[in-house]
């Protein structure tokens, strides 16, 4: 179990800005208060390539315009700098899921969740592929 | 794609059913020696090369090769009278075993003759073949084609008395041949034609279910936002419990017009079709909606490029499958983003929408098949029926015309004329 920092810097993408606004939303209320968010892939991408950026999460929504979140995804693994940095992508009910499963998994994923989702399920998506303890947290 | 292959298999299904041949022959003759003869003939001494039914080589082949000869198995039924023959026809039918031909004498004693006899048979067996056999020349054929009437002209032939052993073997393998293969090929059609209508129902389901895969992501973004700001609200002040409800009636309302969308392009309601007037910039508008998040993934802008009076006489809901179908088309074209650009043009009677995409066109030589059915340029992608359905409500449903051109420029335009009123 890794220690459980809520200070960590959260990368969030989503084309869909009534989304991102909730998604983050309940990341702050999570006590994750560092997040990034772009409702643009593009930009979301420029901001990965940047190693200057410090970035502990990647939580992806998969189909946006122009760049689909598993572009992004490979550019996260594509870089020396980003190999490791967890990723949780988003997805849709019924749009293909199992065929996207598998791609985003070659591709080394960490996590996926399906859209619509509830606080509880996304802070176990998160605390788990963080290795943090849910139990320790609470009793501190 | 499992809905095409399940057509193919009521298609294996539909045409397994083996189509039997049909034999029996009525023979009307008072004559009792002559009637004898026709036994002779057609049950004892017919021995033939059989008539091949299918394809080109499969006839070349019985030419080519010894071919063990065959019976025609003619199932005979020999009658004296008019009363007598009309009484088979009745009973062979109550029965469902017509008969194919009949070889029908024309004098024959009291009462109607063969040529009134065999409009009699006509009437009650439509599909009945009638050769006339007659001693005397009293009546020439265009007078009994007068008679028989223009719709029969291709189902009756005249034999002269006395007639030879080989004119009525020769004509009896004739007519049960040709009697047998239109009655096959008018069951194929009709077949063929159930196939082509479940067709039909199977791509308008299909153009459901691509709009269906974007109204679900839609969905899954809505109830995210509902779920998300309730839950939120649960935990947060007044303010914030209000400033979430608000969004979750935004929300709502959202979810609510893509599913009112949604269900009229799915249930049409009924499979008349019925029309109204209408304004083409709003259903225009309901179908950009539905695609509105396939176009956005894909980087697809549209343009309105002419917004003349968009009136229109159709029925809304085939109209707007048109344009789903052409839009998913013209998306296609474009897989790496793009344009479309939308014009509305007044034509009198007639309004014009027009539909450029900025993909890579079609070449010539596709240009003259894409309204052939199964025809694809996507290779799995397309089902090859797109277009053909388009055209086929455009035109056929409403009177109107249903076109497709390179532009000069670059990209591919459609073309659809409506009529603005009630088309006689």
């Amino acid at each position: 179990m890794a220690q459980t920092d809520l200070n960590i810097q959260i990368l969030v993408v989503d084309d869909d800005k009534q989304v991102l606004e909730v998604i983050v939303e309940y990341l702050e209320y999570f006590g994750l208060c560092n997040v990034k968010s772009f409702s643009s892939a593009q930009q979301a991408l420029t901001y990965i390539q940047d190693t200057r950026n410090v970035i502990d999460l990647v939580f992806s929504d998969w189909e946006m315009k122009h760049l689909s979140g598993l572009d992004l995804l490979k550019a996260v693994r594509g870089n020396p700098h980003r190999k490791e940095t967890p990723f949780i992508m988003v997805t849709s009910q019924g749009s293909m899921e199992r065929i996207k499963i598998t791609r985003a998994v070659k591709s080394k994923v960490d996590a996926y969740i399906i859209k619509p989702f509830r606080a509880e399920t996304l802070k176990n998506k998160i605390w788990d592929v963080l290795e943090w303890n849910q139990e320790d947290e609470q009793a501190s | 794609m499992s809905a095409l292959r399940q057509l193919q298999k009521n298609y294996e299904q539909t045409l397994d059913t083996s189509f039997q041949w049909n034999y029996r022959i009525l023979v009307v003759e008072d004559q009792k020696e002559v009637a004898q003869s026709y036994t002779d003939i057609l049950e004892h001494s017919a021995k033939v090369i059989p008539l091949q039914r299918s394809s080109r080589s499969a006839r070349i082949e019985s030419v080519n090769q010894d071919s063990p000869e065959k019976h025609f198995p003619f199932e005979l039924t020999i009658v004296h009278s008019a009363a007598e023959a009309l009484d088979a026809m009745k009973a062979a039918k109550a029965k469902k075993q017509s008969f194919a031909i009949g070889f029908i004498d024309v004098l024959l004693g009291d009462g109607m003759d063969g040529i009134e006899l065999l409009k009699e048979m006509q009437k009650m067996d439509e599909d009945f073949y009638g050769v006339l056999v007659t001693a005397y020349h009293d009546r020439d054929v265009d007078s009994i084609h007068r008679f028989l009437g223009e719709d029969k002209v291709d189902q009756w032939d005249y034999l002269n008395k006395p007639f030879t052993n080989g004119e009525i073997l020769q004509k009896a393998r004739n007519y049960i041949s040709l009697w047998n293969l239109q009655k096959e090929s008018k069951i194929r059609e009709k077949e063929m034609q159930e196939l082509r209508n479940q067709v039909f129902q199977s791509e308008r389901f299909s153009t459901v279910a691509a709009v269906a895969r974007g109204v679900s992501h839609e969905f899954g973004n809505i109830l995210l936002q509902i779920m998300g700001k309730a839950e939120l609200g649960q935990m947060g002040d007044e303010a914030e419990k209000t400033h979430s409800l608000e969004k979750i009636l935004e929300a709502s309302i959202r979810a609510n017009e893509i599913l009112d969308r949604f269900n009229h392009l799915a249930n049409p309601g009924n499979t008349e079709f019925p029309k109204e007037s209408h304004n083409i910039h709003n259903i225009v508008s309901s179908a950009l909606d539905l695609m509105e998040h396939q176009l956005k993934t894909q980087g697809i802008k549209i343009c309105k490029i002419k917004s003349d009076n968009g009136k229109v006489f159709v029925n809304e809901t085939s109209i707007m499958q048109v344009l789903t179908n052409v839009f998913i088309n013209a998306s296609h074209a474009m897989p790496g983003g793009g344009q479309i650009d939308l014009g509305v043009y007044d034509q009198g009677d007639f309004c014009v929408l027009k539909v450029r995409d900025y993909g890579t066109g079609i070449a010539d030589k596709d240009l003259e098949h894409v309204f052939d059915a199964f025809y694809t340029t996507k290779g799995k992608k397309g089902t090859g029926l797109g277009l053909s359905i388009c055209r086929e409500i455009v035109e056929i449903e409403h009177s109107g015309h249903f076109k497709l051109y390179n532009h000069e420029v670059k990209g591919l335009v459609i073309e659809i004329q409506l009529p603005r009123k009630v088309v006689a």
